[in-house]
């Protein structure tokens, strides 16, 4: 079944539009959910919020490509899940307990201007791969926003690991350079 | 400023440099098909062949016949060395195989599922390619994420495992297929230092991309014991 028949039974509300997502994007899904949670049944449940999150939010929203709206949806639910995880490992004593139950308030209701920082932040990571060469931006994207794994990235990008490492290394401290330079504390 | 706010906020970026990504991912797991490490020995093995017949050939081969022997026990020898390591290879009985696997695939799984005490259960691995084997293999509950899309894709191997511990769990590793008669796949036991005394009946559900097995290849299924 194709992409955009798919997308019109989440607008016709019709419950056959999660299960063909299902059988289609399962296995890519859990992949990406894998590659930050390395737990199965952890990513499992990501991976099954996924197929929630896109059933709220199609419509309104009209994903151009499902394959890539699925795998952002994947992507934020996984290191929320991470997030949460490491969260309650840290939780050792009830003053722990209570300061993450304060974090978890705190970031449910981000500032306006952590808000607004967010957003510049991203404006300009954008602006900053734009400005890289392709292998250089195709490392960088593969591994922080698809977090694959390095020997991955490197035979998909046609190089050795090494070379990706270093190309990996170099960019990161081209990015620190550039977010220096617009105003970002590291 | 906070590693973690970088990867959190790079969920903004525009949906073409990840497609860019992506296609690149998608096309390399497609041309996936490591070279078996053995290739470059036995590529090494015939230029020595051939050299060795041109000299011959041309008359250049001056060496007494007695020293003609030497390459063919060498080649004796080094065949002695693969029939010892096959045959502590196999031990198991009914196909199962146990031994050391090497880290190179064709094919490695997309998703994997261990069910405990499955309602269907069987004893040879099964390959499935269409949702009508889905309904002759499986049980509709656990069959029901699978539809006719999904075939599109992928292909799912159906493994039935019976352990003397309900502690030991698996690992699919993944497949090798050194012919198009011949498919192996490479499951890890994991074993504990101390486990319970219940028998465990596993079905484990595999997908590889569409293809990876061979139509009509015979499946065996290599169990290598990890101990944890």
């Amino acid at each position: 079944m194709e992409d955009r028949d798919i997308v019109r039974l989440y607008f016709d509300r019709q419950e056959a539009a999660i299960v063909k997502t299902q059988e289609k994007y399962h296995p890519y899904l859990m992949k990406i959910a894998m590659n930050i949670l390395a737990d199965p049944p952890d990513s499992e449940e990501s991976v099954q919020d996924t197929y929630l999150a896109a059933w709220n939010s199609i419509p309104p929203h009209e994903p151009a490509e499902l394959r890539l709206y699925l795998a952002k949806l994947t992507r934020r639910i996984a290191i929320s899940r991470y997030r949460q995880k490491n969260a309650a490992r840290r939780q050792a004593g009830q003053y722990a307990l209570s300061l993450s139950e304060m974090e978890n308030i705190m970031s449910e209701t981000d500032s306006p201007e952590q808000e607004l920082e967010n957003q510049l932040l991203c404006e300009l990571l954008k602006r900053f791969l734009r400005s890289l060469k392709a292998d250089e931006r195709r490392t960088f994207i593969g591994r922080y926003y698809f977090l694959d794994p390095l020997k991955d990235v490197a035979a998909y990008c046609g190089m050795s690991e090494s070379r990706a490492k270093t190309l990996l290394f170099r960019t990161r401290q081209k990015l620190k350079e550039y977010l220096i330079k617009e105003g970002f504390t590291p | 400023m906070n590693a973690e706010r970088i990867l959190l906020v790079m969920d903004g970026l525009d949906e073409d440099l990840a497609a860019e990504v992506d296609s690149l991912r998608r096309a390399a797991k497609k041309a996936a098909r490591p070279i078996p490490r053995m290739w470059p020995w036995l590529s090494a093995a015939a230029c020595f062949v051939l050299i060795a017949g041109c000299l011959l050939m041309i008359g250049r081969w001056d060496a007494p016949s007695g020293s003609e022997i030497e390459p063919t026990g060498t080649a004796g020898a080094s065949s002695t060395g693969d029939t010892a390591g096959a045959s502590g290879d196999t031990v198991g009985a009914s196909g199962d195989t146990v031994g050391t696997v090497g880290d190179t695939f064709h094919y490695f799984p997309e998703d994997v599922r261990y069910i405990r005490d499955p309602i269907t259960n069987g004893t040879a691995p099964v390959v499935i390619r269409t949702k009508a084997e889905l309904d002759a293999v499986l049980d509709p509950e656990t069959g029901a994420r699978y539809g006719e899309a999904f075939f599109e894709a992928w292909e799912l191997v159906v493994v039935y495992k019976t352990e003397s511990s309900g502690s030991i769990r698996h690992r699919v590793e993944g497949l090798n297929v050194p012919t198009g008669e011949s498919a192996i796949l490479y499951i890890d036991r994991l074993l504990p230092e101390v486990g319970t005394c219940d028998m465990a009946y596993w079905q484990i559900l595999a997908v590889f991309e569409k293809g990876a097995v061979p139509p009509g290849a015979e499946i065996t299924v290599r169990y290598t014991d990890v101990y944890n």
